[in-house]
């Protein structure tokens, strides 16, 4: 008799399942969202008043974070699924693994915003409309950059109060639209689906981003296929390499010229030019500040460059973890073991000091059109000063603990110091007025300091660096 | 009995630059076909086409019968393929991955995948990310072989494999491929032929294994059939002078290289036939002698051509 050419759908949804159930970082998606979601609900104001979107910061963030991360982390998970030779040589592979991306998607995108939404009489439909619109964005992100900036855009004009009405105020007599936004939204998933299903070898998304393995220890498969992906980018565009962006933009920003060394060590170490990156950082900055200036306290706009201070911090994360599986082959080059490392070094520090130069202008403009006053040259010195300082600091300690711990690690380490620094630098700033810019000063030079010795024992650990 | 792979007038081109420049192949039930050719040659390029990772510029590919782009499920699940890296997923021990594999697959032997884990020492609790290169091109193959493929497809899979555990892989390859009884059931139990597509650069493999041999060579294929029969067609022959120094320009048909020095000359001949020694020696006054080569040679030779 004919053994049948399937197995069961159920068993083949269960080996779709187990990718997710045996993966550590689902886990803590789970553990994580599950106790936020709870600690929203117990916090819920349970009234009857007027939508008021000061009373509920962090819910829009919430909202529109959680979605945001959700779809980032299943579509990494998803697309690895499929671009790989067994989405087309196995049986019957491609449903299973869909519909639990489906089931998945419906039940957090369709949950949570609605539970959100009901336990602080929040419009469901704005909450889930928001929900599926981000998360549908982020999706496609992982196979053109380019969607991730409106998927930025919302999430950054949700502080802007008119923003925050449309979406969540349920007073708001806005259905037809709201409703219109979800379909186009489940329509957007939709076709993501069907891209996901025919994809093949030869689309040029049939790759996984590097920056995936920022969030977990990247296995020697992944390690290869990184590998691969870094010789086929620098390839396609020598130098300026343009995978979060649209290569167009990356190309009216660069310069070719011939490259000195320092920069050949760049090869490989970000997806975009320092220039791309700094200008979109800061242009992202600049949305949300402008997007929370009618809502915040002026006198808030002060505390600007303090909070500028990790941006770079972050970004800085994102060129790492791409250099590492470099590493082992760059080793090999003509250089000393100590020069390439002070190379490398010195180049993520130039880098994040490039984008500090990029916010520490935009602090200036900010200052200038809202709080003129302050607008001094001993103020700007020391913000300057303060912000570069910060940067200095964090990002010499991101690149000590790098050469043992993951993005996602680094960023939990460094958060504690980072908000240390945050603290302080808004405490010496409010003395400003007693004391002028002394303390702040000082503050940065002793940053700077420890910047320095971190900077000697990142330097000591990556030379001692086991890479391959 | 439908033919497994089939390739006719495949053309393949990336951006313009043709890889594959009208391939014709045929891999009939029960073939061990050894696909040899120089690096980029194309050798992955036409093993994805036949099946259906890229699509032809122009011409067909058929797997069971069926266009290869867009094969059923019946059709996959006859079909094991070994990629040159093998992907997984890194948290999942090796037996889970063996498991969600094996959920895809209605023939699914997992008695044979377990043997094939003992024999080749596959660690079954360690997690797929820790593996080394060769150990995850074993678990590759445990994947490919567990669900007892009529068609197997191999793309150098034993290029990351130690000595001991080649020899393993070779020996298995052999008993599934063997003729009948031979198997024994040991690996696997299905009466079905086995065929299967191996692109390696290991000639001596080729040699053990290979039935039939085809060799890949500017975009298409300079030669298919019998190992035996090539081994017979291709041949060194060493022509000596009974009367003096032998002209620069002598004629030898059929001759890739010649190299002629004084009263010695030596050709590689492609189109060797019993009776060209003795027309040779006829023809130009000299006494021959007939080199047998290996499939090493064989292959450095028509390369060099």
């Amino acid at each position: 008799m004919n053994s049948p050419s399937v197995t069961p759908l159920p068993r083949r949804l269960a080996a779709a399942w187990s990718t997710y159930t045996t993966r550590p970082m689902w886990w803590w998606f789970l553990g994580i969202a599950g106790l936020v979601l709870l600690l929203t609900l117990v916090v819920a104001p349970r009234n009857d008043e007027p939508f008021d979107p000061e009373e509920i910061v962090l819910v829009p963030i919430w909202l529109s974070v959680a979605p945001i991360v959700f779809a980032a982390l299943l579509g990494l998970h998803i697309k690895s699924q499929f671009v790989t030779p067994a989405a087309r040589v196995m049986p019957t592979y491609r449903t299973p693994h869909l519909a639990v991306v489906v089931m998945l998607t419906l039940l957090v995108l369709g949950v949570v915003p609605l539970v959100t939404a009901v336990g602080y009489g929040l419009s469901p439909l704005g909450a889930m409309t928001l929900a599926i619109s981000i998360a549908t964005l982020t999706y496609w992100a992982h196979h053109h950059r380019l969607a991730a900036l409106p998927a930025v855009a919302i999430l950054f004009s949700l502080p802007e109060p008119l923003v925050a009405r449309f979406w969540f105020d349920p007073a708001v007599n806005g259905w037809p639209l709201r409703l219109a936004i979800l379909i186009a939204g489940w329509w957007g998933f939709a076709r993501w689906l069907r891209h996901v299903h025919a994809m093949h070898e030869e689309r040029s998304d049939y790759l996984i981003p590097p920056i995936g393995a920022a969030f977990h220890r990247p296995s020697r498969s992944e390690r290869a296929e990184q590998r691969k992906i870094a010789a086929r980018a620098i390839q396609k565009h020598p130098y300026w390499i343009a995978w979060l962006l649209d290569p167009r933009i990356d190309r009216t920003l660069a310069r070719p010229r011939p490259l000195r060394f320092v920069e050949l060590m760049r090869l490989g170490n970000g997806p975009q030019s320092t220039e791309t990156r700094a200008l979109l950082g800061c242009a992202m900055f600049g949305v949300m500040w402008v997007g929370m200036a009618e809502w915040i306290d002026p006198q808030m706009i002060r505390q600007a460059p303090l909070m500028a201070c990790f941006m770079p911090t972050i970004l800085m994360s994102t060129l790492i973890e791409p250099k590492k599986p470099l590493i082992e082959t760059e080793l090999l080059r003509p250089v000393t073991r100590g020069r390439y490392y002070s190379t490398l070094l010195t180049e993520w520090l130039r880098d994040a000091l490039f984008f500090a130069a990029g916010l520490a202008t935009f602090v200036i403009v900010l200052y200038s059109v809202y709080l003129p006053k302050y607008v001094t040259p001993a103020n700007l010195v020391m913000l300057v000063s303060y912000v570069a300082a910060c940067n200095l600091l964090l990002c010499s300690f991101s690149a000590l603990l790098a050469s043992k711990f993951n993005a996602m690690a680094r960023m939990t380490i460094l958060y504690v110091p980072m908000m240390a620094m945050i603290g302080l630098g808004v405490w010496l700033w409010s003395l400003h007025e007693s004391y002028g810019v002394g303390p702040l000063l000082a503050a940065a030079l002793v940053y700077g300091v420890i910047a320095a010795l971190l900077l000697r024992a990142a330097h000591r650990r990556w030379c001692n660096y086991e890479a391959g | 009995m439908t033919t497994p792979l089939e390739a006719r007038s495949l053309i393949k081109a990336f951006d313009g630059d043709a890889v594959l420049k009208g391939v014709d192949l045929t891999v009939e039930p029960g073939t061990v076909l050894g696909l040899l050719g120089k690096n980029g040659s194309g050798k992955s390029t036409l093993i994805k086409c036949l099946l259906g990772l890229l699509k032809p510029t122009a011409g067909e590919a058929f797997v069971f019968g069926e266009d290869a782009w867009s094969l059923s499920a019946a059709a996959k699940g006859r079909l094991g393929y070994v990629p040159q890296e093998v992907v997984t997923y890194p948290w999942m021990r090796v037996r889970q991955v063996i498991a969600y594999t094996g959920a895809f697959y209605p023939t699914w032997n997992q008695r044979l995948a377990d043997d094939l884990c003992r024999r080749w020492n596959l660690p079954l609790e360690q997690r797929a990310g820790v593996l080394s290169v060769g150990q995850l091109q074993t678990l590759g193959l445990v994947l490919a072989l567990g669900h007892e493929p009529e068609l197997l497809v191999l793309d150098e899979p034993v290029a990351s494999l130690d000595p001991s555990a080649r020899r393993e892989f070779l020996r298995i390859l052999i008993e599934i491929t063997g003729d009948g009884d031979d198997a024994g059931g040991r690996v696997g139990e299905s009466a079905r032929p086995r065929t299967v597509l191996f692109s390696t650069h290991i000639t001596s493999d080729l040699e053990r294994i290979a039935s039939r041999l085809a060799l890949l060579k500017d975009g298409a294929i300079a030669f298919e059939g019998e190992s035996d029969a090539l081994k017979e067609r291709v041949k060194r022959i060493r022509l000596t002078s009974r009367n003096g120094a032998l002209p620069t320009g002598i004629d030898i048909p059929g001759a890739i290289h010649t190299t002629v020095e004084g009263v010695l000359a030596e050709a590689t001949v492609t189109d060797f036939t019993p009776d060209l020694p003795a027309r040779l020696a006829a023809e130009n006054n000299v006494d021959v002698a007939v080199v047998d080569l290996n499939l090493e040679e064989i292959f450095v030779e028509m390369h060099d051509e």
